[in-house]
């Protein structure tokens, strides 16, 4: 067999295995395995690339921080300050069909401020916005898909871990990069809020939250009781935005920061036990455990596919197909969709940019336009099956007591996906969306 | 919400497992305060008395390995680790004992591939045990922290991991599975 | 003719010259030069920036059979080969990045048994292709004439560099490329320690725009390793292809590389960056005073049993030979 038929092979049996209902990371880890050994013809090369992989995959800062990401969202959560936010939200929003779901978009807009990466917002909102929604009312499918769907504001808006390695592998400025994504971010958010209400009243079932008749109306908070509410999240949020902003701590720091303000915050409002607080020190491990499992998973799948030569392969003859500078975006952004269904964002950049940047560095591309549409590129591929990290970080911080599927998270961000798809259209018909602060 | 449902902790399982595995769990759940505070006293350290500690990256990277491979196997035990439940909640209605057998062999590929890797991992071990002065994270003069304790830690963990998923996998087929 | 499969790797993306001439150079020279005979014909598969292989893993791919070519590099694998970073031991060296590579080459080819030493214990032959980075600077958002204009300053840089801060007001904070620009311009630190063709692309010009000559001197980084049981593997006429190759790898790199920073010089003057000299006088002191930053290198290569002192002697000697003395005789303490 050859590599790519390999590859191909390799993705159908991860879809019947996810499907199936093997774990995730273990169908990940096995179709690796089994790739390597069939193409090299090699088991003990096979075994190799799995100790090597268990050994240096998430063997990084980056990834140290996300225990502390996940922690954070589960205090504020634990702490009432998720839920007094949001029920201030509701009030706010509740001649607004859809108002939490806005809420949501809007609280992500803000804290995308604060995190470099999206696995956080996805932890941290799953925890925090998930309940609430799901208390007033809205269906399963899209409070998670709301929390996938916004987790890419991460990215878009600075600080952004993957303009940064776009800029280290296209020598564009960080900081330039860093400004072309703040319309877009804000644009996604706005399309979001549109899409959101658009759906609410088009597709109530869908959406949920509108036809609670039968709760008694709650009774309305006066100013005092909402400052009350807003104070300790305020607090919160102007700590880490302070901290990073301020220069006290880089993005990535800020998830210590960030959960030791919470906790700090929780235990003046008194909400925070050691029974409680141990309860949550250990399902910050599970989801940790979880979502790191899965990384090692899908960091040896994509060594995998890069020994077969598949993404090379698909580069190539997609982005050689001798189109012009705007066909070979559009290429470009197919073959990065493509991978996002089976490889995390940073694999899709690190395979297709070096293909691609020679080629549209030739003819004439502005390669921080360029830098806003391979992000949000690769940034679907966090909600589209069978590989989305976005959906398996919100099941895996559900826990196993959580009521929602795989499949109704992937069902769930399908919408927000397609929006995704929009704003990419808009940014590159009018590429004075990412230009325009410059 | 934290865990409702703490019988879904390991069942009936060779009564040694249960207490190593929450045990490791709980020494992660520690780390991960630790973790905090570390982050947080370098970042103190930094700006109010312009002294940086050093190594904190190296420690943080060490740190999330040896919490993952601490808790994996709870992880696993309290079915929170990643899976799709769609065509196992059709079997359950449907075919019962099917599903029993389905998640014994999904169990026991775990078991294998886990069992795999331990196989060809212990040598690091080994050579990290042996050769502290060639397997170090960081750099002479700076900060350095030998490999072995972290190796340590992860074929525990995964041995650990094995023993649950050999433990599911037997569960599964005496119908005592979650 | 035999055809023989080879996986290259790197940790590090193509925009980095040592990664790029992997692929434009070492390559095609290898290819050329085998065609020659036309005993063998090599099947290459190449992966770089860590999707086949980590930063820092390339060594352990190359003996466990993942990989077969890698950059065999001690900055970014201190533990498994350390003794590479002998350039990073000894800072204020010369800033001619050749000069320093080929005196590093003739120090490891000289010491009876050191490379033999590396392959026994890595698996790794190392096959030439040394290359040496430009030289070190600090760039800063304030200018750095004298010592005390560092009083209280944080500065940036990996691990192996922040050591050269010693006897300075500074205090080093560990980063790297991917942090430098957002935590400069935040102020998490002032200013980072790098050389000039990595902080230009980076633009790092824009937030720290005073590049401030210390002259650490050009580094060297590692030169191309090849997987022991391939190379025993090979034929005579085929070893010599390969180090045909390596040499026209490290040729191009460095006609590359000082392109670059001219170019690259230029660019930072023209969008604002300006040079700075600091005065000789505080640079002799800073020298003078910094604590010995051989010694703790030197004490974990001894750990390993590796012939240390006299490969910091070759190297010493060897660019005695071509006209550098250092300052301070880190060897003579
Ligand atoms: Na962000
Ligand atoms: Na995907």
């Amino acid at each position: 067999m050859s590599g790519v038929e390999i590859a191909f092979g390799s993705i159908a049996l991860m879809l019947v295995l996810i499907y199936g209902g093997l774990h995730v990371a273990i169908a990940l880890i096995l179709t690796s395995f089994l790739g390597v050994w069939i193409l090299r013809d090699n088991f003990d090369l096979a075994a190799n690339m799995l100790v090597v992989a268990f050994k240096d995959s998430i063997t990084d800062q980056l990834f140290g921080v996300v225990p502390l990401f996940v922690l954070m969202g589960l205090v504020v959560s634990i702490s009432g300050m998720g839920r007094d936010t949001f029920d201030v939200a509701q009030q706010a929003f509740r001649r607004i069909r859809g108002g939490l779901g806005v809420a949501t978009v809007a609280a992500n807009a803000v804290f995308a401020a604060i995190t470099g990466i999206s696995i956080a917002s996805a932890a941290v909102f799953t925890k925090v916005a998930v309940p609430e929604m799901r208390r007033h009312g809205y269906t399963r499918p899209f409070s998670v898909g709301v929390v996938a769907g916004s987790s890419v504001l991460g990215m878009l808006i600075p600080p952004s871990l993957l303009f940064i390695l776009y800029g280290i592998l296209t020598e564009q400025s960080v900081g330039s990069l860093f400004i072309a994504g703040v319309l877009p971010g804000l644009l996604l958010a706005a399309t979001y809020a549109a899409g959101i209400i658009a759906m609410a009243y088009l597709l109530p079932g869908f959406v949920g939250g509108t036809t609670r008749h039968d709760d008694p109306p709650a009774p309305r908070m006066g100013w005092p009781e909402i400052a009350a509410k807003l104070l300790p999240i305020a607090a919160l949020v102007a700590l880490v935005m302070g901290g990073i902003y301020g220069g006290i701590f880089t993005p990535t720091e800020a998830g210590g920061a960030g959960a030791a303000g919470a906790i700090v915050v929780a235990l003046i409002k008194r909400r925070l036990g050691w029974r409680e607080f141990w309860q949550v020190l250990v399902q910050t491990g599970h989801t940790t455990a979880s979502i790191c499992f899965l990384i090692i998973g899908a960091s040896l799948y994509s060594r995998m596919l890069a020994f077969t030569g598949m993404p090379g392969w698909l580069g190539q003859s997609v982005l050689n197909a001798g189109f012009s500078a705007n066909g070979v975006v559009i290429s470009m952004i197919v073959v990065m969709v493509l991978l996002g269904t089976i490889l995390d964002s940073s694999s899709i950049l690190l395979l297709v940019l070096p293909i691609a940047v020679p080629i549209l560095n030739g003819l004439g591309v502005d390669l921080i336009w360029l830098g806003v549409i391979a992000i949000l590129s690769v940034e679907i591929g966090l909600l589209t099956p069978p590989f989305g990290i976005a959906v398996y970080v919100i099941k895996a911080t559900l826990g196993p007591e959580g009521d929602i599927t795989l499949g109704q998270i992937f069902a769930g961000a399908a919408p927000f996906a397609l929006m995704m798809l929009l704003v990419l259209g808009l940014v590159f018909f009018f590429p004075a969306i990412a230009t325009a602060l410059l | 919400m934290p865990s409702r449902h703490p019988e879904r902790q390991p069942r009936r399982h060779p009564a040694i497992l249960a207490p190593i595995v929450i045990g490791l769990n709980a020494l992660g759940s520690i780390w991960i305060i630790g973790l905090m505070l570390l982050i947080c006293s370098d970042i103190l350290m930094r700006t109010l008395f312009n002294a940086p500690i050093a190594g904190v990256a190296e420690m943080v990277a060490f740190s999330i390995v040896g919490i993952v491979f601490l808790q994996l196997a709870h992880t696993l035990s309290t079915g929170a680790l990643t899976r799709s439940d769609l065509v196992l909640d059709t079997l359950a209605r449907r075919t019962p004992r099917l599903r029993g057998y389905v998640l014994a062999v999904y169990s026991l590929t775990g078991a294998v591939l886990l069992a795999i890797a331990l196989w060809r991992f212990f040598p690091s071990l080994m050579q990290a045990w042996d050769r502290p002065e060639r397997h170090f994270m960081g750099n002479p003069g700076f900060f350095q922290i030998p490999t072995w304790p972290l190796y340590a830690l992860m074929v525990i963990g995964m041995a650990a991991t094995i023993a649950q998923f050999a433990a599911g996998a037997l569960a599964a087929l005496t119908g005592e599975d979650g | 003719q035999e055809t023989i499969p080879l996986t290259i790797v790197s940790g590090h993306p193509e925009v980095f010259l040592w990664v790029k001439h992997m692929h434009e150079t070492f390559i095609p020279a290898v290819d050329a030069a085998l065609a020659e005979t036309g005993e063998v014909k090599i099947d290459w598969t190449e992966a770089y920036g860590g999707t086949l292989v980590r930063l820092g893993s390339e060594a352990e791919a190359l003996e466990t059979g993942i990989a077969d070519i890698a950059m065999a590099s001690g900055v970014f694998d201190p533990a498994g080969m350390g003794i590479l970073n002998i350039t990073y031991a000894m800072p204020f060296g010369p800033t001619d990045p050749e000069m320093v590579t080929g005196a590093v080459e003739d120090a490891l080819y000289s010491v009876d048994g050191l490379l033999d030493q590396i392959t026994q214990e890595t698996g790794v032959v190392y096959i030439g292709g040394g290359v040496a980075i430009d030289g070190y600077n600090i760039a800063t958002k304030r200018p750095l004439n004298t010592r005390a204009d560092m009083d209280g300053m944080r500065i940036g840089g990996a691990g192996p560099n922040l050591a050269w801060l010693d006897s300075t007001g500074a205090v080093g904070v560990q980063g790297s490329y991917v942090s430098f620009y957002n935590d400069i311009s935040t102020g998490v630190y002032d200013g980072n320690i790098g050389w000039m063709t990595a902080n230009v692309p980076a633009r790092l010009y824009e937030v720290a725009p005073y590049w401030n000559r210390i002259d650490f001197g050009a580094m060297y980084i590692g030169g191309l390793g090849i997987a022991e049981r391939v190379w025993d593997g090979f034929s005579d006429s085929t070893r010599a292809a390969f180090r045909a190759g390596a040499e026209a790898y490290a040729a191009a790199f460095f006609e590359e590389q000082a392109a670059k920073y001219a170019a690259s010089e230029k660019t930072m003057l023209e969008n604002g960056g300006s040079e700075v000299k600091m005065d000789p006088a505080e640079r002799e002191a800073w020298i003078a005073e910094m604590r010995n930053p051989i010694t703790a290198w030197r004490d974990a290569a001894l750990a390993r049993g590796e012939p240390v002192d006299a490969m910091l002697t070759a190297y010493r000697d060897t660019l005695a030979e071509g006209g550098f003395t250092f300052q301070r005789d880190y060897l003579a303490e």
